[in-house]
């Protein structure tokens, strides 16, 4: 049995594998509530019908398609922003990697299931499959977001392989399913060039499908002619709130297990410094694609576009409109964008302010066009009803409690990655910033240029 | 309906005008080429402006008002003194500033109206009362008709026709036996016939005060068929308190309405579609028709038709009851009344359009050929078509239009004179006040009796029925309640129409609870914001909210009839609602 | 082969409503509860729906039929995930309720709302189902469900025509609010069959589609009011 020795003060991250608090009880009590409202109001589903949802005519989509674009937008959140930080060789995304990857892979779970939630036959789901047709949306989703779900799979799991061999090596509890999963790691120059190789291709292969994923589910709504639905827009906008919220979403994560697990060393304020910028980043980038979705419909003036932008902007989605955008943009440019209040509490505030926000924004391009119909002329109205508040409770709880588990199972801190970066990290990255500036050797340029 | 479209898009003539005069935007008005929204109860008063403008313009028909009127110019009476005459009448008492301001309609609309009738001829006016169980209105009927005798619309081509009699046959009044005849030697329990009623044939009105103090004499039986009278009829709260006095109480409806609660005996009769019926049909068209329906469905718990239930019972009585109602099924009757039209020397079983129009056209030269020889023949032929109709019988000339003795148009009818003279002046002025005439010298002529207008915060109240609601057991069949109003999106409950204007300044939302009170009582429903009712008016949907019923039917939406007075009528004799004010207020 | 449409005479209608009755006569369409018409979870297939815009919640308006509009280029077929909203080889916009899987895309692509879902299981065993068309299907909770252009009327005017040993005829196939209309507003026949009385009516210069400019090529056309005789 190897000591400690070999993991130094990584040992603490494997702490939350071995020993497992009151803390942790009470909080898989409280999920476990809230999953238990979700399978409870399912089954009152499954019995009586969609019926005991508040949808009706003509608002048939709500609570349901509104979380399945809200999640599948925070998966976003994971194996996208690791992929383009890892690509792009950020030395601070070591310790952020494997939360965002884990956020992506239980998300898109949950998202893609509430698609079966909001299906009025879902014993006929199998029928996409048997009579599937690939000019609906639907399936471009289904297609999609499986290659996703496949992709972050094994984008999660390649990075964890050497985790999982030392806790093979380390710990005590599950010895079985480690040695099974770590594959035979030993941790060779061979074994090591694979891999890294591997999580390059895949960091690769990820970031397209993770755009198309969201690009697709924009294109379920902008496919249609319906106001405030059929705009160009709508793939890069989802993208971009998709990232948006992803970010949020991550932060509120790091810093639930920061406090949780007690990672201040690993998780510092650099950290969420730099994810806060980047959330500031997307919330100017969120808010000009929304300007310039809502200036062009109302530019162009057209009566149906302008039925669903005044029933946004002053109507009775007013209230849920004007929340985004105060949650989506004047809370994250006050808290991080004004640098004294940009404090670990701001960029939390920010970043669940930003969750709701754009929670807000996939309901409210949802509702509002389908509560306005060209035809016939009457409003619909939409109040959910406490089976959809169950299931989006149960949604969350169930999210909360698979990300929990998993840190019972997995350091959610990435071993390797921060010992590698310890080892080799400095070097490498002296190495290239050398690389970025110019050469120290006076002559070559100006010798070439005479020569 | 089928005319309605014949006389929009009929192909062979030019699109006809349809103008609607009537203070609440109903489906027809919304159809109409022109909707005049006008104060509640002066109808009158408007056509009489019409009239005043046809004469004034001398739009009207000169020659047909010489020839085929009466009444229109000035004359003497016997005692020597001027009678005045509809046109002095008319051009004295109805100047269009004067109109204007009772019906709140503009001089020009006045006009343009007037003109568009004279232009558009042949064109007929027509006038009912909001309501089937309405006031008789005698007077905007008149007023109607002069605006037709203006024009000289009778007994032409796209005018007003006198129905033809049909031929029937079969049913011959019963000989009746010491029971009949000692029953009809009593005193009629209604009192109609006499007094304010003097005018009508039945006054089912004063019924359950009669009932509840036994004059003249006690009930012991009550037969109620058709309908709830502890509902529909205007003074149900009476009715339900005397029905308690009569012994013997039979309901044949085939719901369980409230009189079906408390009745005795309940012979449950077959609906529509389960019964034979017949109809010797009233309407526009002008030609006389009959038709029969037979049962289609028949289920092994349909109950007999009311008819058959009744010649059950006359076989039971036995005696010359039995003999009088001979036959052993209700069909059977029909049969024999439908008989004779065969050999009526006029009129065909109803067929294609083709044949039809053939038909029409060899009966106006007077042909005509006996179709069927054998009367077996001919019954299956009518049940197969449904209906006899004649439609030669278009009564050509306007001198046979009128069954006036002189056969000439009546501006001042004298009909009902004799039994006013007899009156004494208080009971005659209510009478003429309930039926809108009033006395010129000797003449009656159409008012409208002003009404006491709202005052400040105050709404008109007027009731209407909508088409789902038409007969009363409407509100029975759920897919009847699905479509209550689709104007307004009302489904499965009432609601009552105020203006967008009103309902902005009384804070009242789309759907929003709302209660109303007048003199006579209060109601809960919700309201529905609608432009077809105009300011300071509001409109509430008649049939709803039965206290019993079937299962659709119970408890669903309200009755706005607790809101309104009961008015007597001395004509139908039933107690009809009026139009009231009273205040909105929503329900927080 | 036949291209079946049909003409909506707005100058005939009186809005009535007959037709969306005989409809639901016709094809065993539920009414849903009181509570749940509440919930604005009635199924109309020929909903009876404002002719004009006038303003939010002012009601009123002159009221119009509207079927299903079997558009040529149906926005809603393209989005069933399942091929259970199809077109026919006739240009029926068909429904296969047995394959719907309730996503209800289809409702929300289509820009005339004609389109319902089964909230609960509508139908009735409480008597009501006696009297039920047994030519219809019923449907079960869970999926869309839309007109049909009485499609088993097609089915059962072909089946007869062959018993009587003859060729089927246009005019033998008619639907339950076209046969019902009592102002003769509703003409229903080939489009293709330049003499037939639909296909002349199409080519009025009164007739239009609705929502025209969404490219959708309905097969219903309706035919506006004449603009109103002058009157003041």
């Amino acid at each position: 049995m190897k000591s400690d020795e070999t993991l130094g003060s990584d040992a603490h991250l494997l702490r939350s594998i071995e020993e497992t608090g009151r803390g942790f009880y009470v909080a898989v009590g409280l999920l476990l509530l809230g999953v238990l409202w979700g399978v409870f109001a399912y089954g009152t589903q499954l019995t009586h019908g969609l019926g005991v949802t508040g949808l009706n005519q003509p608002v048939s989509w709500g609570f349901y398609v509104t979380n399945f674009v809200f999640f599948i937008g925070i998966s976003h959140a994971g194996t996208l922003i690791s992929a383009i930080l890892r690509m792009a060789q950020a030395e601070w995304r070591r310790p952020i990697t494997r939360m965002a990857e884990v956020i992506t892979v239980m998300v898109l779970f949950i998202g893609a299931g509430n698609i079966i939630l909001d299906l009025g036959r879902p014993d006929r789901a199998l029928n996409v499959l048997l009579y599937g047709r690939y000019q609906s949306p639907l399936l471009w989703d289904a297609t999609s977001i499986s290659a996703y779900l496949t992709g972050s799979v094994f984008y999660l799991y390649l990075p964890l392989i050497p985790d999982i061999a030392i806790l093979r090596d380390h710990s005590s509890k599950y010895r079985f399913l480690y040695t099974v999963l770590a594959l035979g790691w030993t941790g060779s120059k061979r074994q090591i060039r694979i891999l890294d190789r591997a999580i390059a291709i895949m960091a690769v292969v990820v970031i397209p499908v993770a755009i198309s994923v969201h690009t697709v589910v924009s294109f379920v709504f902008s496919m249609t002619l319906q106001p405030g639905w059929h705009s160009t827009i709508f793939g890069p906008y989802f993208v971009v709130g998709a990232i948006f919220s992803g970010i949020a979403a991550l932060i509120i994560f790091m810093l639930i297990f920061r406090r949780a697990y007690g990672l201040e060393n690993y998780l510092k304020y650099i950290h969420f410094k730099y994810l806060g910028l980047l959330l500031l980043t997307m919330s100017f980038l969120w808010f000009y694609f929304t300007f310039a979705e809502y200036i062009t419909a109302f530019y162009g003036n057209e009566p149906e576009e302008m039925k669903v932008f005044w029933a946004k902007f002053t109507g009775d989605q007013a209230i849920f409109f004007w929340t985004m955008v105060i949650c989506n943009f004047v809370i994250p440019m006050t808290l991080i964008g004004i640098a004294r209040l940009r404090t670990i509490t701001g960029i939390l505030v920010a970043s669940i302010s930003v969750c709701i926000g754009m929670w807000l924004e996939r309901f409210i391009i949802i509702v509002p066009t389908l509560s306005h119909p060209r035809l016939p002329v009457e409003t619909g109205s939409y109040l959910p009803s406490m089976v959809e508040w169950g299931l989006m409770v149960g949604c969350f709880s169930l999210f909360g409690l698979f990300y929990l588990l998993f840190t019972k199972f997995f350091p959610i801190i990435s071993i390797w990655e921060i010992r590698e970066g310890r080892e080799v990290g400095f070097e490498e990255v002296v190495e290239r910033v050398k690389s970025y500036l110019p050469n120290e050797e006076k002559t070559p340029i100006s010798e070439g240029a005479r020569g | 309906m089928r005319a309605y479209g014949h006389f929009r898009q009929g192909g062979d003539r030019s699109r006809g005008v349809l103008i609607q005069i009537e203070p609440r935007r109903s489906a027809t008005a919304e159809r109409a080429d022109k909707w005049v929204s006008i104060r509640p109860g002066t109808e009158t008063v408007f056509a009489l402006g019409i009239a005043h403008t046809l004469i004034l313009e001398h739009l009207y028909d000169e020659d047909f008002v010489t020839r085929y009127c009466v009444g229109f110019n000035d004359s003497v009476g016997p005692d020597g003194q001027t009678v005045p005459g509809f046109r002095t009448i008319v051009l004295r008492d109805f100047r269009l500033p004067i109109v204007s301001e009772a019906t709140g309609v503009s001089v020009e609309t006045i006009l343009s109206v007037s003109r568009a009738f004279a232009k558009n001829q042949p064109g007929v006016a027509i006038g009912t009362p909001e309501l089937p169980n309405g006031s008789t209105r005698l007077g905007l009927r008149l007023a109607v008709r002069y605006l037709n005798a203006l024009v000289g619309n009778f007994g032409r081509p796209g005018g007003m026709h006198l129905q033809g009699e049909v031929p029937l046959g079969g049913w011959k009044i019963p000989e009746k036996d010491i029971l009949g005849q000692n029953s009809l030697a009593q005193p009629r329990i209604d009192g109609a016939k006499k007094g304010f009623y003097a005018l009508a044939d039945d006054a089912s009105e004063t019924l359950p005060q009669k009932i509840l103090t036994s004059k003249p004499y006690a009930v012991k039986a009550l037969l109620v068929a058709g309908l709830d009278p502890l509902f529909d009829h205007p003074r149900n709260k009476d009715f339900a308190e005397a029905i308690e006095r009569v012994p013997f109480v039979v309901s044949f409806s085939s719901m369980p309405d409230a009189i079906t609660r408390k009745a005795h005996v309940v012979l449950p009769d077959a609906m529509f579609l389960e019964r034979w019926t017949e109809d010797v049909n009233s309407h526009l068209a002008g030609f006389s028709s009959f038709s029969v329906g037979q049962p289609v469905v028949r289920s092994e718990d349909s109950p007999l038709g009311l008819e058959d239930t009744l010649l059950k019972v006359a076989k039971k009585i036995g005696g010359p009851v039995a003999e009088s109602f001979k036959w052993n099924a209700f069909s059977d009757a029909i049969f024999e009344a439908a008989a004779p039209l065969a050999k009526a020397g006029h009129g065909y079983i109803a067929a294609d359009p083709i044949k039809e129009q053939f038909r029409t056209i060899l009966t106006r030269q007077g042909y005509w050929q006996e179709e069927f020889k054998d009367p077996k023949q001919f019954w299956k032929a009518l049940l197969n078509s449904g209906a006899w109709w004649d439609a030669g019988d278009e009564t050509q000339g306007a001198g046979s239009q009128f069954l006036h003795p002189t056969h000439k148009f009546q501006f001042f009818p004298n009909g009902f004179d004799w039994h006013l003279a007899a009156m004494r002046g208080q009971m005659r002025q209510s009478i003429e006040r309930a039926l809108g005439l009033r006395s010129i010298g000797r003449n009656l002529f159409p008012h409208d009796y002003p009404r006491p207008g709202p005052k400040k915060g105050e709404f008109e109240l007027i009731l209407y029925r909508p088409l789902a609601l038409i007969s009363n057991a409407s509100a029975e069949l759920p897919w009847m309640q699905e479509q209550l109003g689709p104007h307004v999106n009302g489904r499965w409950d009432s609601w009552v129409e105020i203006h967008p204007k009103d309902a902005k300044r009384l804070g009242i939302r789309n759907g929003d609870p709302v209660e109303l009170r007048s003199e006579s009582g209060s109601l809960r429903t919700q309201a529905r914001i609608f432009n077809g009712v105009l300011p300071g008016i509001l409109a509430i949907p008649v049939g709803l909210g039965r206290p019993e019923g079937g299962r659709w039917a119970k408890g669903r939406g309200a009755d706005p009839r607790v809101l309104v007075r009961t008015e007597k009528d001395p004509i139908r004799g039933m107690g009809v609602s009026g139009i009231t004010t009273l205040r909105i207020r929503r329900i927080a | 082969m036949a291209r079946w449409g049909m003409v909506i005479d707005l100058d005939r209608c009186t809005g009535c409503a007959a037709c969306g009755t005989a409809c639901k006569a016709e094809n065993n369409i539920p009414f849903v509860d009181p509570e749940e018409s509440a919930r604005d979870r009635t199924i109309n297939w020929m909903d009876i729906i404002p002719a004009e815009e006038h303003g939010e919640h002012n009601g009123g308006g002159p009221m119009m039929p509207r079927p299903c509009l079997q558009c040529d280029n149906p926005p809603c077929i393209k989005v069933c995930p399942v091929y259970a909203t199809y077109l026919t080889p006739e240009g029926i916009v068909a429904q296969n309720f047995g394959r719907c899987i309730g996503c209800r895309f289809c409702m929300a692509a289509c820009p005339y709302t004609v389109k319902y879902f089964n909230w609960h299981d509508y139908r009735r065993k409480d008597g009501f189902h006696l009297y039920e068309n047994p030519d219809v299907s019923t449907r079960p909770a869970g999926v869309v469900e839309k007109c049909t252009f009485c499609h088993h009327r097609l089915q059962l005017a072909r089946e007869r025509a062959r018993v009587e040993k003859r060729p089927f005829r246009a005019q033998d196939y008619v639907p339950a609010c076209a046969e019902t209309c009592p102002a003769e507003a509703i003409e229903f026949g080939d489009l293709d069959d330049h003499n037939s009385r639909v296909s002349r009516l199409k080519r009025s210069p009164r007739a239009r589609s609705l929502l025209q400019e969404l490219g959708t090529k309905p097969k219903v056309v309706y035919l506006v009011r004449e603009h109103q005789n002058e009157i003041g």
